[in-house]
């Protein structure tokens, strides 16, 4: 059983930090923190093959784009850190709805990120990542946004620039 | 270790190491993976499931034979609350277990979602944290026939969780072979 080291304590805190910015720059569609969790050379591997991470991201927001809104929802993180290079499984439940010609429908997929990163400077970024899939739940969206709880719930999240966290509103 | 560090920071680092403990039992039960279940928990250890109480050496053989009876699962953690008080600790940690079973009689699959926070008490034990006892508290669930639409024969180029060494993970974790073999 590895025990974490006090001297990784920052390198953690990096990594776990760097995950979720992937999971805000993806519900955000926001490319360029999208991109900013790559090194240049970076691979990606989510299923139809390994490929290009950068040019994934710019193609993902677009795919994004057009999809209602969507939550990747990070759980557990096991990572392992050997220096300057880490691996890293990440559990994520991700939630999407779509629109569809049968009205929305919400689309949940659980699987896990298997990621191998790099320290340059000061800086973790992935170099590879591959996705694995888990299970999957499919179906008319339930989604509700009026009624007697949710009319006092204005504040809705939303991709960039109009997302609360970035307004101030 | 041979320097002071600063008590904040050591707290944290055994606060992580509980986390990172329920995180590992996680893996373990979602690879139906005995031995790295029994590497979590001290030899002594116990578990309450509700369905189990017992020891955690007799909690293994049941798990995996309840895990055998399904198709897949996968238990994702979410807020971990860990309180140290020396050499224990005492952790909160919200779960959401989901579960692929198989149909009896030809009904199809069905997909369950049970939620609920493990309760685990953490000791520490010649400088090394592990899983005293474990106790699962269960505050929602939802099950209705299984959506999934992958069929996994026909994807050859998706990578799919799997049980044991044929998961993914193994190999990849394999990259830093030397943590692993410690394990």
């Amino acid at each position: 059983m590895s025990v974490v080291r006090p001297d990784q304590v920052a390198d953690r805190l990096a990594i776990a930090d760097l995950l979720c910015r992937y999971a805000r720059g993806i519900d955000r569609c926001d490319e360029g923190v999208l991109r900013a969790v790559w090194w240049p050379e970076a691979k990606a591997d989510y299923g139809s093959g390994e490929v290009d991470a950068l040019a994934w991201s710019g193609d993902v927001v677009t795919a994004l784009s057009a999809m209602r809104r969507t939550q990747h929802f990070l759980g557990n993180m096991i990572i392992e850190i050997d220096g300057t290079s880490a691996e890293a499984e990440t559990y994520c439940r991700a939630w999407h709805e779509v629109d569809s010609a049968d009205g929305p429908q919400e689309m949940e997929v659980g699987g896990r990120y298997l990621d191998r990163l790099e320290r340059r400077g000061d800086e973790w970024r992935i170099l590879h990542r591959r996705y694995v899939l888990d299970w999957s739940r499919n179906g008319p969206s339930t989604a509700r946004w009026d009624g007697p709880l949710y009319d006092g719930l204005r504040r809705r999240g939303a991709r960039a620039p109009h997302d609360p966290s970035m307004t101030g509103e | 270790m041979s320097t002071e560090i600063d008590p904040r920071l050591a707290r944290l680092l055994d606060k992580q190491d509980c986390i990172e403990l329920v995180h590992r039992l996680a893996r373990a039960i979602d690879r139906c993976d005995a031995e790295l279940v029994r590497a979590v928990f001290h030899p002594d250890a116990t578990d309450d499931h509700g369905s189990f109480k017992g020891t955690a050496s007799d909690f293994v053989p049941w798990v995996m034979d309840v895990l055998a009876g399904m198709r897949r699962t996968q238990h994702v953690i979410g807020n971990v609350l860990v309180e140290i008080e020396g050499d224990v600790a005492h952790g909160e940690a919200y779960f959401i277990a989901h579960h692929c079973l198989p149909g009896s009689d030809g009904q199809g699959d069905s997909f369950m979602v049970a939620a609920g926070r493990y309760l685990d008490r953490f000791e520490r034990r010649g400088g090394e944290w592990r899983i005293a006892h474990r106790g699962a508290v269960y505050d929602w669930s939802s099950t209705a026939p299984s959506t999934d639409m992958w069929d996994r024969a026909a994807m050859p180029g998706f990578a799919f969780g799997a049980r044991g060494a044929a998961d993914p993970s193994y190999r990849h974790f394999a990259a830093l072979p030397e943590r692993i073999a410690a394990e």
